[in-house]
Formats: structure tokens, C-alpha cells, sequence
């Protein structure tokens, strides 16, 4: 059976489930429509404000329902299928051809449907309300089209909660979290009015604030090539500028470029050099041999230096004045962080090359296929951005080369305190236990995985490695509002 | 006022959390196209204001506007209207003049086909064509100010901030970006916001110079109306031996106002009075002096009037109360 059918099927089924269950349909319609008639009631006196973009507070509010729509699929996705899983649905799914992708992409699909459902209703209210769509029809075509892909992602993170909950008790437990993320936006004033500073702050980090705010440009300001040029060509501007100037420095001088390359490359030798009779210990039976097991952790190794290393260039930057000259030429200073972010990355991707190939010349084994490798390098990427962002963090509250200890050191101690020399299994006392509760442990193992072409809790380990990236972003952004605070 | 060009401070202030007000309360306006000389001793809160307005420093209060926007809520606009060279260089010793200039451009969004003539324009007319791809490393203190500035005007800006852009530099290159910065305003009508501790800098190149000190602004006007405002010429003679001082204090004093003057002995002359009666009572009354000299008002008894110090002493002062917390 080929496998669109099944999707179809799938999908069907779940546009079916989701239209027979009013509880479902009608919620994420007149909630999120009727919290907006409240606000814009309420709070119609705000366009008063100097500098309130538009006159009428409900075309200003009406970008809020899209979003909270999409919550509303983020619980529809996941508790249907928590309640496949609790009912063993899932089970007799898992007995027939279905493949596992297809029964996502069904499920899915079943959400966007009525994703799309829910924004033609919204757009129909907003219409017969008297907002009038700066954008015009374009815009109102390309909100479907929004409308789909948020409903779409929300709904795909219902669905990784619940085959890892497994209880829609749980899913519908988190709504008031994702809620409070919808409250501490731009959802009812424009984040450059927002007068208390935690909640300004609160507000530029939160990634749902940039969601309301594109839906919003489209109905009150239409399109303006200024704000488009200003929040995405300029934006990357910064970032280009930022990683071209410092990978020109990171790699046309040798005093820069050589440690960054030396420092793996001994490691490497070292230990899949000096130690390789560990691969006969009673135990260790990892398939691809002791050259592989020492790569993987190199590999990683050379990331979270590469991103150490590059947070090293950044203290430099503020102890020098330099990071002045950026703050004041960048218009969105976030797009310096992500340059340096880029340079750490395109930095590592040199050192990769170098220490693969160099690997795979001294006969490195690799039982795993491409897209396990792909796994492997995008999970080492995951961990190059999580080492930047955790220096770049320190950098910007430091502003001095002399924090370079305080950048390197925690991050070498959460290295060298997984299972560096031999598996988990083989570690015995202290080190057994510290090493069972170190995330890196995790990545590790799944790296080395990658390459033994079987990789254990893939899912888990991004799911680990996105969010220590999400928590070293946040700190590296609360960082930069630190050195902007203090002039830099 | 023209709102695109313009810069609108009121209350400003901005105080450090373990220090005094570095900026106490000011108000300034600064017209479009206008040179305005921002005068002060070091301390006196000069690059602290200039921070403020560039949006690298929030103020703790008053509000401040650059170009028609408001430097807190619309950051990223007044940094797209200005240029700025502040006080440090700050270049990277490891890139070219050239290298800088690309990155600037393409930070400030000049047009990708037009930062390569931008860039060489501006090198021309800085001088630094020739050194252009020597690392920055090499330049010396003028060619790194003279980058500084070029930089500064990449994105054509309309408001040019200029911190201390002088000091340290030899005369001729003082001169030289004298010239550039009068030009910019009288053929791009660019608004300049500079800060000096140097007089001569404020009177030749400001329209408007306002004075600060201790955070405060203690005089704002034209140099002509400043110095009017003072009105009368003071006399200053150098004793031939030290301890003649007090008696030729002493004597000079019957003529007018004392001034507290370090280098020698001067007097504000009382109206009516004039350098030949000076001279003739010291040749009456034998008074030995080297050198007897009458000096129109400067900026300098300005900030002695509004002051009661000389704007060196005033910048003495600060450096021996910077010297002292680095002894302590």
C-alpha cells in the first residue's frame, strides 16, 4: 500500500473526530474571539498613547485569536492523541502497514484543516467587524497560509507531548503555561509603550510576541518595505557583517585559527591514539571501534569549543570598544548576537572537516548511514550554539577577556564528566553517578549511536539539546540587555 | 523645527548606580544643519550626554530626541539616522581601514552595489587611500581618527556625533578634520553634535556652544553672545620673580575683578578702563612685570564666570580626583 493513502486516511479521520466533538471545534472559534472583544472593549483607550500605530484598537487586537488559535491546536493535536495512546488506538495503528511518519503527517494534516478552519472565521468576524486589511487580499492570503504553518507547528508540539506524556490530563494541564506566554507579549500594547521594564524585556524574548506582530503588520500597516527591509534584510546585514568580520579574524590569523584547530586534533590523537587498548576491555562493545567512540566525543568536544572560543572573541569585542561600534551601527542589536552565533558555527564546520577527514584517513569505522551522520552533525551543532550562547552569555555580563576561565571551565568540566574513555556501563562510583545525570551523557551516546548506525532516545536528545539551546539563548539575550543597559 | 534633523533633550539625567549624576537635569536643542559645541572639563558629564543620545546608555530620566524619535522607544531608528565617533577609536587591529569600512557598510545597510564606492569615496576624502589595506594595527593616532570619522559617515548619516574627535591629535591634522566638519555641514547640511574640552575647537567650528559642567549646562548661546555676555577684557600680567605675585595682585586689583588664574596674574578691567592706564600706573608705581597683556573674553572666562574656575584648572581638578580614587 503506498503510503498517501494512509496519510489520507489519517487525516480524514482526524478532521472527522475533531468536527463530531463540538467541545473541540467550538472553543478555539469563539474563545480566542470573544477574549478579543473583551480587550478591545476594555482597553479601546489605549490608541490614545503617542505612538499607538493605528486608531482602531480592534484591528490592533485581532492578530491575537490567530495565535491563540494555534494554542488551541497545539491541545487538540496532542490530547487526541494522547487519548490514542490511552485507549491503545495507537497499538492497533502500530499492527496494520501504517508507518509512523504517516500517522503524524495524518494527524497533522487533520490540525491544519482546521487551523485553516479557525483563521477563515477569525477573518470573517475581523471583516464584518469594520477592519479593514492594510495588506489587502495578498495579505489576507498569505494569513491562510500563516495560519497553516503556526497550526501546524503548535500542533506538531501537542504531538511530541503526548507520545512522550501519553496522558491528555497532562497536554490540557499545560494550557494555562502556553497561556501565560500569550499574556506576557506584545498581545495588548506595542512592545516600544510597554513601561515596565521586566515585562518589555519578558516580551522581546518571548518568540510569540514576533508571531502576533507579523499577523498584525499585515492587517494594520500592510506592506511596508521599510519595516520588511528593517526587520529581516537589516537583521541580516548584522548578522553577515558580524560572522564575515569575525571569521576573517578567526581564520586568517594563525594566532587565532591554529589553537581552534590544534586543540581537537590533539584530543583526537590522544585519546583514540593512546587509549585504544580500552577497546578490549571485557564490556566495551561498541561496534565501530575505539577510533569512532573517541571521534564523537571530539566532535562534540570541538563544538563546544568552537563556540567557547568564538564567546572569548565577543569579551574581547566589549573590553576593547569594538562591541560599541556594533551596538551603535546594528538598528537590531539581537542581530550581533547571532552573527557571532553564525561565526561560531561556520567556525566548528572547518574544525569538523579537518577532524573528519583526518578520522576517516587513520581508518575510522562507520556502520551508520548518511542521514545518521546528518543526526550526528546536527546534533553537534545544536551543542556548538548552546557553547556560544552560555559564553557569548558571560561575555556580555563580563565585558572582559578575564571571564575567559568562567566561559571555559564549566563547560570542560560537563565534557570531561560524561562518558569520555569507555561507556556508560563501564564507569563505576562517583563518576558513574555524575556521569548518569550529565546531559551530555545523553548526547554522547546518542552521537556515538549515529555512527554505530543504532542510535538510543534520538528524540530525547534533541529534545535535550533544543532546550539547553532555548535556555542559553535566553541567557545570552538577557546578557546583551545587561551590556546595553551599562553603555557596553 | 525641522523634526528630521534635529536634537530635542529635556531633564535629561543619568546617574550610575554607585556614583553622582553624571547628566543632572539638562535641556538642549540643537537646530537641523547646526554645529553644536558641546564645552566641558573631563567629568563633566560630556560623553555621558553623547552616549544618552546615541542610544548606547538608557537615561535614568527626562527624555531625549534624535532625529524625531525618541532614543529609548525607537532605538533602532536614531542609530539608523546617525553617524558616531566616539571618543576611543575602538577599531579592530586585525582588520584593514578597508576591512572596516565593508563591515560598516554592510552594519549600517548601505546598498550592496554601493558600498564599494562609498567606501573608496570616503578613503579619498580622509586620506587614507594609500593605507587602505594596512591592518589598522599599524595606523597611527590622526589616521585611526580620520577612519573613525569616514566610518562614522558610511551611510551618508544626518547627524553626526563627534566625541572629543581632536584630542590627541597635532595640529594639522586638527585642522585638517576642522575643515572636514565645516564642510559637512555646509554642503550635506549634516546636524554635528561635538563635544571638546578644547575653546579654540568650540569657537571656530560651533554656531552654538553649550557649556556643562558638574552634569549641569551652565551657559548656552552663540560664542559671540557667550563672550559678550561677559563683556569686558581682562588684563594678565606675568611677574619677572615669583614673589612679586601677591603685590602685583595686590596692585591690579584697584583696576578690576581678580580672576583665578594659575599661569599668571589677571584682572576682569572695570568699564571705561583701558590697557594704556594699566601700563601707565605700572610704570608710575615701578611694578616689575615680564609681560603685561589685555585679552578680549574668551570661552574660557565664560566657563570662569559661570564657574568660578577655568575650564583647565576645572579638567586639573578632575584628573588629580580621577588620580586620587585610582590612589585609594
Amino acid at each position: 500500500m503506498s503510503t498517501w493513502p494512509q496519510v489520507g486516511a489519517i487525516a480524514r479521520r482526524s478532521v472527522l473526530r475533531t468536527s463530531r466533538q463540538p467541545a473541540s471545534v467550538i472553543p478555539p472559534l469563539i474563545f480566542p474571539i470573544a477574549l478579543m472583544a473583551v480587550n478591545a472593549g476594555g482597553l479601546r483607550s489605549s490608541t490614545e498613547l503617542p505612538g499607538f500605530p493605528t486608531a482602531s484598537f480592534l484591528a490592533f487586537a485581532l492578530a491575537v485569536p490567530f495565535i491563540q488559535g494555534a494554542l488551541f491546536s497545539t491541545m487538540n493535536a496532542g490530547t487526541d492523541l494522547a487519548r490514542d495512546v490511552q485507549t491503545g488506538f495507537i497499538n492497533r495503528l502500530s499492527l496494520t502497514a501504517l508507518r509512523d511518519w504517516a500517522l503524524l503527517t495524518g494527524q497533522l494534516a487533520g490540525v491544519v484543516a482546521l487551523g485553516i478552519v479557525q483563521v477563515i472565521f477569525y477573518l470573517v468576524v475581523g471583516l464584518s467587524a469594520g477592519v479593514r486589511f492594510e495588506s489587502g487580499p495578498a495579505g489576507i492570503a498569505v494569513l491562510l497560509l500563516y495560519g497553516a504553518i503556526v497550526s501546524l507547528s503548535f500542533g506538531a508540539l501537542g504531538a511530541w507531548l503526548a507520545f512522550r506524556t501519553g496522558s491528555g490530563e497532562t497536554i490540557q494541564a499545560l494550557f494555562p503555561v502556553l497561556f501565560v506566554f500569550l499574556f506576557i507579549s506584545s498581545m495588548n500594547t506595542p512592545r516600544n509603550l510597554i513601561g515596565v521594564e521586566w515585562f518589555q524585556i519578558a516580551a522581546t524574548l518571548n518568540p510569540v510576541s514576533y508571531m502576533i506582530e507579523c499577523v498584525r503588520s499585515l492587517i494594520i500597516t500592510g506592506w511596508d518595505p521599510q519595516a520588511l527591509a528593517l526587520g529581516g534584510v537589516r537583521m541580516w546585514d548584522v548578522i553577515s557583517g558580524v560572522a564575515w568580520r569575525t571569521l576573517k579574524n578567526a581564520l586568517t590569523n594563525p594566532q587565532i585559527l591554529l589553537p581552534t584547530m590544534l586543540f581537537p586534533l590533539f584530543f583526537f590523537t590522544a585519546f583514540a591514539g593512546g587509549l585504544s587498548q580500552l577497546n578490549e576491555i571485557p564490556g566495551f562493545d561498541y561496534e565501530p571501534g575505539y577510533t569512532a567512540f573517541q571521534f564523537v566525543f571530539v566532535l562534540l568536544q570541538s563544538a563546544a569549543f568552537s563556540g567557547v572560543f568564538t564567546g572569548f572573541g565577543l569579551a574581547r569585542d566589549f573590553e576593547g570598544g569594538f562591541a560599541k561600534r556594533l551596538l551603535l551601527a546594528a538598528p537590531h542589536r539581537s542581530g550581533i548576537v547571532l552573527g557571532y552565533a553564525l561565526a561560531a558555527m561556520c567556525r566548528w564546520l572547518v574544525v569538523a572537516t579537518v577532524l573528519t577527514v583526518v578520522a576517516l584517513a587513520v581508518g575510522m569505522n562507520i556502520s551508520g548511514g548518511a542521514v545518521d551522520l546528518f543526526g550526528l552533525f546536527v546534533l553537534a551543532a545544536l551543542v556548538n550554539f548552546c557553547g556560544f550562547f552560555w559564553s557569548g552569555g558571560i561575555a556580555m555580563r563580563f565585558r572582559t577577556i578575564q571571564a575567559a576561565p568562567l566561559m571555559q571551565m564549566p563547560v570542560f568540566l560537563v565534557l570531561f564528566f560524561a562518558p569520555v574513555y569507555v561507556p556508560l556501563e563501564l564507569l563505576e562510583g562517583w563518576i558513574e553517578a555524575v556521569a548518569s545525570a550529565n546531559p551530555v551523557t545523553y548526547l554522547l551516546e546518542t552521537g556515538r549511536g549515529f555512527v554505530a548506525g543504532d542510535a538510543p532516545h534520538v528524540l530525547g536528545a534533541f529534545a535535550l539539546a533544543i532546550g539547553l539551546g532555548v535556555v542559553f539563548w535566553t541567557w545570552a539575550f538577557l546578557g546583551l540587555r545587561k551590556a546595553e543597559a551599562a553603555g557596553a | 523645527m525641522e523634526a528630521s534633523n534635529g536634537i530635542e533633550v529635556e531633564g535629561l539625567v543619568r546617574e550610575y548606580k554607585k556614583g553622582p549624576r553624571a547628566v543632572d537635569g539638562i535641556d538642549i536643542t540643537v537646530a537641523p544643519g547646526e554645529i553644536y559645541g558641546f564645552l566641558g572639563p573631563n567629568g563633566a558629564g560630556k560623553s555621558t550626554t553623547v552616549h544618552v543620545l546615541t542610544t548606547l546608555l538608557p537615561p535614568t530620566a527626562g527624555t531625549a530626541r534624535v532625529g524625531g524619535f525618541d532614543v529609548v522607544k525607537d532605538g533602532p531608528k536614531v542609530r539608523s539616522l546617525i553617524g558616531v565617533a566616539l571618543q576611543e577609536a575602538a577599531l579592530d587591529p586585525l582588520l584593514t581601514g578597508r576591512d572596516h569600512l565593508r563591515l560598516q557598510a554592510t552594519l549600517q545597510g548601505v546598498r550592496k552595489d554601493q558600498r564599494h564606492s562609498r567606501a573608496e569615496e570616503l578613503l579619498h576624502r580622509v586620506g587614507l587611500a594609500d593605507a587602505a589595506d594596512r591592518k589598522v594595527s599599524g595606523y597611527s593616532g590622526g589616521m585611526k581618527r580620520r577612519l573613525d570619522l569616514a566610518l562614522a559617515l558610511i551611510h551618508s548619516p544626518r547627524i553626526l556625533f563627534l566625541d572629543e574627535p581632536t584630542t590627541g591629535l597635532d595640529p594639522q591634522s586638527r585642522t585638517a578634520l576642522w575643515e572636514e566638519v565645516s564642510l559637512l555641514r555646509r554642503e550635506d547640511r549634516v546636524t554635528v553634535f561635538l563635544t571638546t574640552q578644547y575653546l579654540e575647537e568650540a569657537d571656530v567650528l560651533a554656531d552654538r556652544v553649550g557649556i556643562i559642567d558638574q552634569g549641569k549646562l551652565v551657559a548656552e548661546g552663540t560664542p559671540a553672545d557667550l563672550k559678550a555676555e561677559i563683556g569686558r577684557p581682562s588684563v594678565h600680567a606675568i611677574p619677572h620673580r615669583e614673589e612679586d605675585r601677591p603685590r602685583i595682585a595686590e596692585f591690579l586689583a584697584q583696576f578690576g575683578e581678580p580672576l583665578g588664574s594659575s599661569r599668571d596674574v589677571a584682572v576682569r578691567l572695570r568699564d571705561g578702563l583701558g590697557l594704556t592706564d594699566i601700563v601707565r600706573a605700572v610704570d608710575q608705581n615701578g611694578v616689575d612685570v615680564a609681560d603685561l597683556e589685555l585679552r578680549a573674553p574668551t570661552l574660557d572666562d565664560v566657563f570662569l564666570a559661570k564657574t568660578g574656575r577655568t575650564l583647565e584648572g576645572a579638567t586639573e581638578e578632575a584628573e588629580s580626583g580621577q588620580s586620587d580614587k585610582r590612589q585609594t
